[in-house]
């Protein structure tokens, strides 16, 4: 049986009852038919769905990862392909041609019929829709086919001819081999990112991401709390206690903060308020005026009393008894203030038994707390026992404290375990996370040991730009060829700048190696006047008034030895050692 | 981009009002044209305090707590667009963060004070202040450059083909009779906003309005472009009509397409009104009016 062949194009047939001479329509006119097209029918299709349209970019800005939000923009799809599909269809059928063929003078005729019927301009139709959602790939043909005739044109027997004098001439053979080659290409490259995207979809919904992903954008509270938070603790009470302990970042205590002030009853703002000035509390103005704020919420709240006490810098007021984890914590860093070191490990003991979410802190503090009372076995013991089971910040900064302390109670030629494992933990980021303590622990040891395996160049990143670290450095390091008066003048400078100049840390071990280095009567005297004006009693100004009062024994200078007398009930609970760094994280 | 070409450029001596429009607006917009005046947004432009204003606006609606993250764009939004919680919110109370609540409230009273000086908020038309000069005076402010230049271009086309046709007085009259229904148009069909409103759109609406019906038998020429290659840009002659769906349709599906909470920046309202009195002018002109003045016409 044979079958007419319907794929060839005859022009003679398409054209042969008419009496104009057709010619196959340009490029240039079908886009610009399109465009007319596009111009003319989209505002009459969104006032024809305005409500819907109207939903959709509510809920856009709203509420775009909802149900409606899809059900909506998939409705208006729909709508958009159907209008399209009719007004095209009947507009092909009724004239031959869009009002944008219409005004460039295109047609549309039917290669075997004298009269477009409406089933060929529904499926015409139907295959242009398709095409467009397919990326619009398949209108590219019309550069490669001889008769400009992509696929819709050819499946509904059509054929766009223009009733200009000029018409097309078809595409020439090279041109519409780059053309298919290209149109190849393209549609691979968009194969397989599609197969590569729906195979990463299908991983995020394997694998509960999605879930993640909207909990995530609608949850107001943190999720580091949220881990802890027990039956009877105030959630946000527990939230400042993480942040004062440095178990939680700063953003996760705002917004914990933010959700109390909002949403929480009488008592939560109070606390909320506390929390805020907490945040502020760099900021002394604004931090203030939350802590006023604290005792109009709730005048009986722990949160009132702990914010008068620091109102009024009643410092006696933070040691009695606290009923909350802030107030616990708050009392263990003043007694570390007052150098009050055995108390703070009991309290240290005592929240490690009692709540979670300190984990981090009290382990770090154990650590701390033993050595300054002298227990240093204990210390070490308990250093060894916790290092392992930290996170790789953790472990760096205790290790970078602990390597301080060590070198500075002897600095022998000795290999200390905690400046090994400070190494070994920065050799994994280059020593690109060196910290300041980690830095001047590792180049006293290096100076002790009289080693010169570690360059300070390692250190560039954290050197860069902190100038008075870098004095520093260069003042202890053997590295810098520096002479001794030099080194004496840079760290006398450092010592006895204003705060606003030099890191506290800095300036404590520049004095701290000053007295070590100079033993100079004037020196002492002139630190020992710094020292009397500071209200904080810590580890380090014990160090400092440790070490003036053992040159002034040493040295037999008099005048040293009275104004110590003056100062001397404050010298207690310390260790005959001499300590090295800063206390608290 | 498809625009009608009708008689081109024409020159300031057959057309002199319409010149003279657009050298009044051009002038206008010289005198009060700030720059500095977007700098004031910063009260809006800065996220936390998008934010905070979202919070209390879910208040001030009698919402109670906080509004989901994911509603915080458009309570934000609405916001800004609420002429009555902008006076107000400062006298409110609210509940939440009382020290970041006082100094947003400080921030706010900061804000309109700046808005008030504004030249945009004195001559145009303000939902706070019905004053009626500003009926008048916003048809010749202008928001910007692309604003002034965009109506300007059209108003030289339309204007001048409408001059040539009903002379320039009834030209001018046209021009002010559909502002002041562009005023009516944003009174009754708009949200009320505080973004005062202000150019010669409404105007301009009503003179193509006018024009379309007017001359609404003829065929026109469009100029249409679309890439600088030969066969995407040219002429076209389209019916007069065509301005309606290709411009007009697009301010009526724009004003019901778009959510009134989110707003646009466009007073399709404005543009509304003063088409549908362009458009029943030109009805009522060629019926009534041209008839009685052959001359002019000619």
């Amino acid at each position: 049986m044979v079958f007419q062949d319907l794929s060839q194009y005859s022009k003679d047939s398409a054209v042969s009852d008419s009496t104009a001479s057709f010619r196959i329509a340009p490029v240039s006119d079908r886009v610009l038919a399109f465009c007319f097209d596009v111009a003319l029918f989209s505002p009459l299709f969104t006032l024809i769905l305005s409500r819907i349209f109207q939903k959709i970019e509510l809920r856009y800005y709203t509420d775009p990862g909802s149900l409606e939000f899809s059900v909506l923009l998939g409705l208006g799809v729909f709508g958009i392909a159907a209008l399209t599909l009719f007004t095209q269809a009947y507009c092909l059928w009724r004239w031959g041609a869009t009002p944008g063929k219409y005004f460039f003078k295109l047609k549309v005729l039917s290669i075997n019929e004298k009269k477009l019927t409406f089933v060929q301009t529904t499926l015409r139709s139907i295959l242009w829709i398709l095409e467009f959602c397919a990326f619009g790939l398949a209108f590219f043909e019309i550069l490669s086919q001889k008769q400009r005739r992509p696929l819709h044109d050819r499946a509904a027997e059509t054929m766009v001819v223009t009733l200009k004098i000029q018409g097309d001439q078809g595409p020439h053979p090279l041109e519409a081999h780059f053309v298919r080659n290209l149109l190849l290409m393209f549609s691979t490259v968009i194969l397989l990112w599609g197969t590569v995207f729906i195979g990463q979809i299908y991983r995020m919904a394997t694998q509960g991401e999605f879930k993640k992903m909207e909990l995530e954008e609608n949850e107001f509270l943190c999720s580091a709390i949220s881990t802890h938070v027990e039956k009877d603790q105030t959630r946000l009470d527990l939230a400042i206690a993480q942040f004062l302990a440095g178990e939680i970042e700063e953003d996760c205590l705002l917004s914990e903060s933010d959700f109390s002030l909002w949403t929480g009853e009488k008592n939560q703002l109070a606390w909320g308020y506390f929390a805020k000035s907490i945040f502020y509390q760099f900021d002394q103005e604004k931090s203030n005026e939350y802590l006023g704020k604290v005792c109009i919420s709730d005048r009986t709240s722990e949160a009132c009393r702990l914010a008068q006490a620091l109102q009024t810098q009643n410092r006696n007021e933070i040691l009695k008894a606290a009923s909350s984890l802030t107030g616990q914590i708050m009392q263990i860093r003043e007694f570390t203030n007052r150098g009050d070191f055995s108390s703070a490990l009991k309290s240290v003991t005592k929240l490690s038994a009692s709540s979670a979410g300190f984990e981090k802190y009290t382990q770090k503090q154990t650590v701390k707390y033993l050595w300054m009372l002298g227990r240093k076995e204990e210390a070490a013991g308990a250093y060894m026992n916790t290092w392992k089971f930290m996170a790789e910040q953790d472990q760096a900064d205790l290790a970078s404290w602990l390597c301080l302390e060590n070198v500075n109670d002897r600095c022998e030629n000795k290999n200390y375990k905690a400046c090994n494992d400070l190494k070994e933990n920065l050799k994994e980021t280059s020593y690109t996370t060196a910290t300041t303590e980690s830095l001047i622990g590792l180049v006293m040891e290096a100076e002790c040991k009289n080693s010169h395996d570690l360059s300070l160049i390692s250190f560039q990143k954290i050197l860069e730009g902190n100038e008075s670290l870098k004095n520093l450095v260069l003042a202890l390091s053997s590295e810098s060829e520096w002479s001794s008066e030099r080194r004496l003048a840079s760290l006398r400078q450092l010592s006895f700048d204003s705060e606003a100049n030099v890191s506290r840390l800095v300036q404590r071990r520049a004095q701290m190696v000053l007295l070590d280095k100079s033993k100079n009567v004037e020196d002492s005297l002139k630190l020992l006047e710094l020292l009397r004006g500071t209200e904080k009693h810590d580890w380090v100004w014990q160090s400092l008034m440790q070490k003036i009062s053992h040159l002034a024994e040493k040295k037999n200078y008099a005048a040293l030895a009275i104004e110590l007398q003056k100062i001397k009930p404050q010298l207690k609970n310390t260790s005959n050692r001499i300590p090295a760094s800063e206390t608290e994280p | 981009m498809i625009f009608p070409w009708l008689k081109g450029f024409l020159r300031a001596e057959a057309i002199p009002l319409t010149w003279t429009l657009i050298f009044l607006n051009f002038f206008i917009f010289l005198l009060s044209y700030d720059p500095s005046q977007h700098h004031s947004a910063e009260f809006f432009s800065d996220q936390k305090k998008f934010e905070l204003t979202a919070k209390l606006y879910y208040q001030f609606q009698g919402g109670e707590d906080l509004p989901k993250k994911s509603q915080l764009f458009s309570f934000g939004m609405r916001a800004l667009h609420d002429v009555k919680f902008i006076s107000e919110a400062d006298q409110r109370e609210f509940k939440g963060d009382q020290v970041a609540i006082q100094r947003w409230k400080e921030d706010l009273v900061r804000f309109r004070n700046q808005l008030d000086l504004r030249p945009s908020q004195v001559f145009g038309l303000n939902w706070n202040r019905k004053a009626p000069l500003t009926w008048i005076t916003y048809q010749f402010m202008h928001a910007g450059w692309l604003h002034l230049f965009g109506n300007m271009v059209m108003l030289l086309i339309f204007a001048g083909a409408v001059e040539m046709q009903i002379g320039g007085f009834s030209l001018i009259l046209i021009y002010l009779l559909s502002g002041l229904a562009g005023v009516l148009g944003f009174t009754s069909l708009g949200e009320p906003t505080l973004a005062p409103m202000i150019g010669a759109s409404g105007s301009l609406s009503g003179i193509m309005a006018f024009y379309a019906v007017y001359e609404r038998k003829k065929r026109v020429r469009f100029f249409y472009f679309l890439s600088p290659v030969r066969g995407f840009f040219g002429h076209l002659w389209l019916p007069t009509w065509m301005i309606f769906p290709l411009f007009f349709v697009t301010d009526i599906a724009s004003y019901f397409g778009t959510a009134s909470e989110l707003g646009s920046g466009v007073a399709y309202t404005a543009h509304i009104g003063g088409m549908i009195f362009g458009l029943m002018s030109g009805l009522l002109w060629k019926k009534w009016i041209s008839p009685l003045s052959p001359s002019v016409q000619q």
